[in-house]
Order: C-alpha cells, then structure tokens, then sequence
C-alpha cells in the first residue's frame, strides 16, 4: 500500500535524529502525562513509536486518499453562494477525516484533546499532506490558531475552542492582512472599538486563508490614535452574521484553498492575551508557525514534482535513449534532488530547535525547568534560540520557497512538452508552488528577517555547534569546505559592516542570506552523509557546488556595486 | 436497548495482495502469504465502519472477533486504534487448515459465548479466498436473518435494519428483524483511518499468547487486554474444526497468467473504445 511517509526515507529519518530525543524529553516532561492520559508515552521510544504509526496512517491517507483527488481539487476549487464558502467535495471530506483520526491538534496539549506531538513531527506531516495536495495544507496547517489560543487566550477561551479545534469540529483562521496593509502589518487599519465590557470590529480584511472559519484571530487597532504595530491588539470573533465573506478569490493555484476577502460590521470580539501586544508578540509568533509550515508545504510540493518528473523520465525515451541517461537531465535531476534534501533538513533542523526553545519556555512558565537535570544550562539558552529560531526561520521559509517554485519549473523542463499539459500534476504544482515564496512573508520579507542573525553572529554560533557535532568520519576535504565558506560568509559580513551603507546592505542581504543558507545545510546534510549512500553523494555534491557559488557571491557583494540604487528612474520607467 | 446496539464485527487478517513481491505464490500455486503484509481485509474494514457508524448514530459497543494465529491479534490492534470497543482473538492451532464451514461454526460458537448480539457484521468476501461464504453460513447456523452485499445501510430503527443490497445489475432494499447479520460491500463507506490518540493507547493492547501469560493482569486494568478464545473455550471438539472439520477439499490448484501475445493496448480515445466495443462483441462476451 502507497504511503507517503515511509516511501521517502529522508523524510522518515526525522525519527531517528539525535536532537529529537532532547526535545521529546522535554515535550513529555519526562512522560509524566503518561500517568494521566492512557495515550501518552511512557519513554522516549514508546513516543517515537507514536510518531511513527500516526505519520503512516496519515501517509497512507494522503496516498490512498488526497493525492488522487487533488486535480478534482485543483479544478472545482471552492465557490461561494450567499455569502456562504463551500469547499471542493474532497477537501470537506478529508479535514471531517483528519479530525476524525485527531489529527487536526498536533501540536495541542492533551489537556485539550491534542496529540501533544513537537512542532518537528508536524512539519513532517505537513510535508506529507503538502505532497499529496498542496491546497490541503492551508486548512491542515492552520493549527497553529490554537497554539495561539492554548499559549495566550484565557482558560474560558481555551476551554470553549480547543478541544473541538483539534477534533477537527471547528475550523480557525488568521486575519492579518488587508488592502493596504501586507507585508507592512504594522500599518493594518481594521478598528476595535470598546462596546462596555465587549470589543467591537470595523473594517475590511483581505487575503483571508480560510476566512470562512468558525473561529478567527484578527489583529486590529485597539489604540485609538496609533499609527504604528504598538497599537494593534488581537482579537478573537466567531461567524456571525456581520462577519461577512465578500468574495473569494480567484487564483493562480492552491485552489482548494478558499482565499477571503472579509468584511467587519461590529463583529463581536473578544481580546486575546494583553492589548498592544497584538502583532509585536503574538502575530509575530503565529507568522513564524506560518512560516515554517509554508516552508514544509514547499518541500512537499517539489517533492512531488521531482516523483513526477522521475516516473516520466523512466520510461520516456528520445533518440534510442531513456531520456534519464541525457547528461543535462542528470543533472537537472540531480539539483532538485540537491535543494529538496537541503530543504527539507533546513526545514525540520528549524522546527526541532523551535521545539527546543517552545518547551524549555513552557516548563520555565510552569517552574518546571529547575527539576530538569541541566535546568541551569537551558534557562540560559532561552535568548540565544530566540534569535536563533527568528534568523533560521525565515531562512527556511526563503530557501525552501525558492527551491520550491525552482523544483516545479524544472520538473515541467525535464518532462518538456507534456510536462506543460494538464494530462500532468507538473503544472498544478508550478501553479501551487508560486504563492510559497509570496505568503505568511514574501521572500524579501524573511530576507530581511535571516539578515540580522547573519549580521550579529547569532548564525556563526549555531555553525559553530553544528561543526562541533559533525560526524568524526565525515572527510577533511568537506569540512574544510565548509570551513572556507564559514570564513568568505564572515569576511563579506565584515565588509557590509564596515561599508556602513545601509541600502547597499539591504541591496546584498539576499546574496548574503543565500551564503549562509547554503553552509547551514551543508552542516545538516553532513551529519546525516553517513546514514547511506544517497545522503553521501548528496551532502558530498552539496559542498562541492557550494564553494564557488560562495566566492561568487562574496565577490558581487563585496562589488559594492550599486548600480540599481543610483540610476534613478531611468530604468523603471514604463 | 437503551443501553445502544451490541454490535459484532467479524474481521480477517489477509495478506495485501496489491503489493509487489518477489514470489506470490509457492511452488504448489498456493499464495506464498509470508511475502506479503498483512492487513485488514478490505470488505472487512467496510464492516467495520458500518459498525462504528450505527455506533455514532444509536450508541452501543462495538466488539471485533478475528479466527486466526496469535498474529493476527495485530489486526484487532488496527480495529481498536480505528475506534472498536472490545477485540476478542479466537485462536488455536487445531483450527489451522479450517475452510469456510469450519470458520462459520467455530465463530458461531464464539457468538453463543458473547451472548446477546443485536448485529453481526461481516464483510462480503475476503481478498484471499474470495469466497464470500463465511457470512450467509454464519447466520444460517445461528438461525439469524441475513442481508448479504449491503451496498448502504438505509435506516436502523424500531429494531429492523433497511438496507440496499448491490447485486451484479440490479440492486433490492431489503427489511430485516434485529438481531441480523449484514455482509458489507467493499466501497459502501470510506473506512476511516487509525486514530492518533487511540493509536497511542491500543498500539500496546496484547492477546494472552502475544505475552505468554505474562502481565495478563496488568494488561486488564488498563483495558488492553485483547480476549483470547480457544477451541476448549468455545466447546469445539477436533472433528469440527480444522482440516477434520472441514468438508472442502481443494482438487487442484492452477495459476493462470496471461501472456503478452493476448494483450491488447486500447487507446484512450472515442475510436478506440469504439473498437473495443466491437472486439468484445465479435468475441460474444457482450
């Protein structure tokens, strides 16, 4: 039977990753729940084995199940009648079951009826749902509303939505962007206004992923004469009827996915967590869940674009000649290979330290930490990861957002004419790949967000860690690799710093962040080379490519060229 | 009935007959069942959900019963993780070589020691003998009523069942008293999935041979005991069960394969399906 799980072992080899046990150490509090839920684990291996047979089930699920009904999907879409959103047959279908099979709490305490599992073993099955359809990942991923609720809504609150949240009774949506207010959230408009005990919301919401949820987060301005994010609060409504869904759009793809445009007239509401910390803590917060939920969504949609293009080149031939023997097909091949594993160990390498910092805060919140054999030394790492799990987030959600919509074009490239046709999935996921590198944060945005780790050295240290705990057997010649492009990253670094040109560093920041990206996952690959000889081939392929891409950079950056700052208008004229 | 439906789904481990192996059958053309994953059989799981959705609507307490060697307790695991109350295994090697009479009287027996049954499910037929037998034998051994090949089970009120059953060009709806048996029809519902939460309970629930008596106890305060029956549990003597107690006797087994000479590829178009058309009648199978 089919599975999209276990037929990928990269992915599968989440489970067997040192870091892990740390962090399920700390997410099971030692497996103290298993005196009080009979479905905790009792130890470390009894939870891995939990893992493991919910991602089959959902891997065969996604195999059996929402793969075949994505080009359904992809071609019905939603639709709204009255005002009312319907989602393609499939989709309804599938999230009733995942709530069925308590899969729409992943990461949701027990307490509420959720799966407690890290956020490492979602992002794994968010891949896994993202690979079957893309489009399902935008109501499979949005469980991160009731982290929101569980980490800052109030006990009446928790109570009333998380439980059928991660039942799947309920849906959740975040309403964060509007017509003039998108990458720039700081500026949104939407108003709040007290009505004695209750809070009013006024205005209009755009871009709204699930706006026809039952429970929604808004993020809207609380502080009468505020301009700025300190005057955003966020707020949590139900439908009702001044809650209206004006439209959905009509996109480009992930059409299962129905995308609002919502309309507030004095929707009821009631604050979340403390006002004024609407966007500066908690939005910032759910974006970066988003983010990284994005980023896994990426790695699954090129995942199946690369299955795609391998199955047509196995038995496509041209000239008497399987067309997988022409050298530029190898090695087109193999770059998607390459970015898809680099990708994907970006990904999860992140979320197992988003783990790490969301548990040690957890038991520090509930002053648990100090009864945890290296308490001392985790309560000083709350800052550092902090800043840590910002940087590499966004550098995730950049990397694998490009490779992503790279992956799909080349998947159409090495299937060429059909390739281009409906007859294929390969141009439903060019279509559902392109909106991974535009939302939760466009890929300038998480630029901006990876820069500033690069630039303060947070990045170095993590390098550092990763160089320390490489494998011993990996070979000289690759970590000296790694070591050159360590030493070209902190001289280019250097050189911005001292050029002290503000916009010429924001010109380079991407150049820069592509350098860093690259090392962090060379460190990733090098540590799980050993496993076999396909990760061998690829972490060895990986560093090889690396350095001259590096030096090139280094070298445009260090240009100082700044050629599309001082022209003017003269080329942008239309 | 206030207290909800009792409901018995019958269940057959199988081996996966979709997967790809090396070597499908043994040398006497029998199905080389070691090659092959063991899963639930498909109609079977249908049962199942039946069972579970009745379970949704009018409550009760769904119990699963499997005939088959201590590991086909593994199949009872996936039937609780997917959301059964109760499994019982029925296990003893002097069932082994049992054909379909043989399997129908000893669940019959393991019926009369449940005790009161208001719904017995079975699935249509299995992937491996694709008999379909087992069912219609078991309720005529009870002397229950029986719908075989539900396609959609219409109402459950009043205690009678109204179902429509799928037969090859037609179909009938068909009223039945309680207590009934049903065979199910592979696509009469979507099975669901394991569930997270019971996978993390049920994936350490063990039959008493599975642990060799060991933590038996254990294992029944925390509801994780699966029930095991033998044939001195369910009074079934060795000329009843087994190769003794079954009056089929295979003759002769031949593998059929097709050649590549007798294949014909059909292009997916309007005049290729026209011309199918028109092989399949000069041919007089249409």
């Amino acid at each position: 039977m089919p599975d999209f799980f276990n037929d990928n072992p990269s992915l599968a080899s989440l489970l067997n990753d040192p870091d892990l046990r740390t962090i399920v150490d700390l997410q099971e509090n030692l497996y103290r729940d298993a005196a009080r839920f009979d479905y905790a684990p009792e130890d470390y291996e009894d939870a891995v084995d939990t893992y493991r047979r919910v991602l089959t089930a959902l891997g065969k699920m996604a195999a059996d199940e929402i793969a075949p009904s994505a080009a359904d999907v992809d071609r019905f879409g939603c639709s709204i009648r009255d005002g009312r959103v319907e989602y393609a047959d499939a989709t309804g279908r599938t999230i009733k079951r995942l709530g069925q099979a308590g899969m729409m709490g992943f990461t949701v305490s027990r307490e509420w009826g959720g799966l407690n599992f890290p956020n490492a073993i979602f992002a794994a099955a968010t891949e896994i749902v993202s690979r079957a359809d893309a489009s399902l990942m935008n109501l499979f991923g949005l469980q991160g509303v009731a982290e929101t609720i569980e980490k800052y809504g109030d006990e009446t609150q928790k109570a009333r939505y998380l439980k059928p949240l991660a039942e799947g009774k309920l849906t959740g949506a975040m309403a964060l962007t509007e017509p003039d207010a998108g990458s720039d959230l700081g500026s949104a408009r939407l108003k709040a206004t007290q009505d004695g005990e209750r809070w009013r919301l006024h205005g209009v919401k755009r871009f709204i992923t699930n706006g026809c949820a039952e429970v929604v987060l808004v993020l809207a301005r609380s502080e009468d004469k505020s301009a700025d994010a300190r005057g955003l609060s966020l707020f949590l409504c139900e439908q009702c009827p001044q809650l209206k869904v004006r439209r959905i759009e009509a996109k480009l793809g992930i059409h299962g996915s129905p995308t609002c445009e919502l309309q507030f007239d004095g929707v009821p509401a009631e604050l979340m967590g403390r006002r004024r910390y609407g966007l500066i803590a908690y939005v910032i917060e759910l974006l970066n869940g988003a983010r990284l939920a994005v980023a896994a969504q990426s790695v699954g949609i090129a995942e199946s674009a690369l299955r795609d293009a391998l199955a047509f080149v196995e038995t496509r031939r041209q000239f008497n000649s399987s067309v997988r023997d022409f050298p530029p097909i190898r090695h087109r091949l193999t770059e998607m290979i390459r970015k898809i594993e680099g990708a994907r160990a970006l990904v999860l390498g992140t979320a197992i330290r988003v783990d790490l910092l969301r548990n040690i805060e957890r038991l520090s919140k509930n002053g648990l930490l100090m009864e945890h054999p290296e308490g001392e030394r985790l309560q000083a790492q709350i800052r550092p990861l902090g800043k840590l799990i910002g940087c590499m987030t966004s550098l995730a959600k950049y990397y694998a957002g490009e490779i992503c919509n790279e992956v799909a074009s080349d998947a159409i490239s090495v299937m060429g004419g059909s390739g281009y046709m409906r007859d294929y999935a390969a141009e439903r996921h060019f279509r559902d790949a392109r909106i991974t590198n535009i939302y939760e944060g466009t890929t300038e945005m998480q630029v901006i967000g990876a820069i500033g780790g690069i630039m303060s050295g947070i990045l170095e240290g993590e390098f550092e860690r990763l160089h320390d705990t490489s494998p011993d057997a990996s070979s000289n010649d690759i970590k000296n690799r790694i070591g050159e492009a360590r030493k070209l990253l902190a001289e280019t670094v250097d050189f911005l710093r001292h050029h002290d040109d503000r916009a010429y560093t924001e010109l380079s920041a991407r150049m820069v962040v592509d350098i860093a990206a690259e090392i962090c996952i060379a460190y990733l690959l090098l540590r799980r080379s050993g496993e076999n000889e396909r990760n061998r081939i690829i972490a060895e392929k990986h560093v090889r490519d690396m350095l001259p891409k590096v030096r090139m950079r280094t070298e445009l950056v260090r240009s100082g060229d700044r050629t599309c700052l001082d022209c003017g208008d003269v080329l942008f004229r239309h | 009935m206030a207290e909800g439906l009792r409901i018995v789904v019958c269940v057959k481990q199988v081996p996966d007959l979709s997967v790809k192996v090396a070597e499908p059958l043994r040398s006497n053309g029998t199905i080389n069942r070691a090659a092959f994953p063991a899963i639930i059989n498909p109609d079977d799981l249908c049962a199942l959900e039946m069972g579970l959705l009745i379970r949704e609507v009018r409550g009760g307490r769904v119990k699963v019963v499997s005939m088959g060697p201590p590991t086909a307790a593994e199949a009872l695991r996936d039937c609780l993780c997917r959301g059964a109350d109760e499994a019982i295994l029925i296990c003893d090697s002097r069932f082994a070589g049992s054909d379909t009479f043989a399997t129908a009287v000893i669940l019959a027996a393991a019926m009369r020691r449940i005790g009161s049954v208001d719904l017995i499910l079975c699935g249509r037929q299995t992937a491996d003998g694709d008999t379909g037998q087992v069912g219609p034998e078991l309720a005529g051994l009870l002397g229950l009523p029986q719908i075989t090949r539900i396609s959609e089970l219409m109402s459950i009120e009043r205690g009678h069942v109204l179902a429509r059953r799928n037969l090859d060009e037609s179909t009938q709806i068909v009223e039945a008293p309680l207590p009934c048996l049903l065979t199910v029809n592979r696509g009469a519902n979507l099975p669901r999935i394991q569930n997270a939460r019971l996978t993390g309970r049920f994936k350490k629930a063990r039959a008493p041979s599975e642990v060799q008596g060991q933590g038996i106890e254990q294992l029944r305060q925390k509801g994780l005991l699966i029930e095991e029956w033998s044939a001195d549990d369910l009074g079934i003597e060795s000329h009843q069960c087994g190769i003794e107690g079954s009056p089929t006797r295979i003759a002769m087994v031949e593998a059929m394969s097709v050649a590549q000479s007798q294949q014909v590829e059909i292009p997916a178009t309007e005049a290729g399906m026209d011309d199918l058309v028109r092989m399949l009648a000069a041919k007089g199978i249409i």
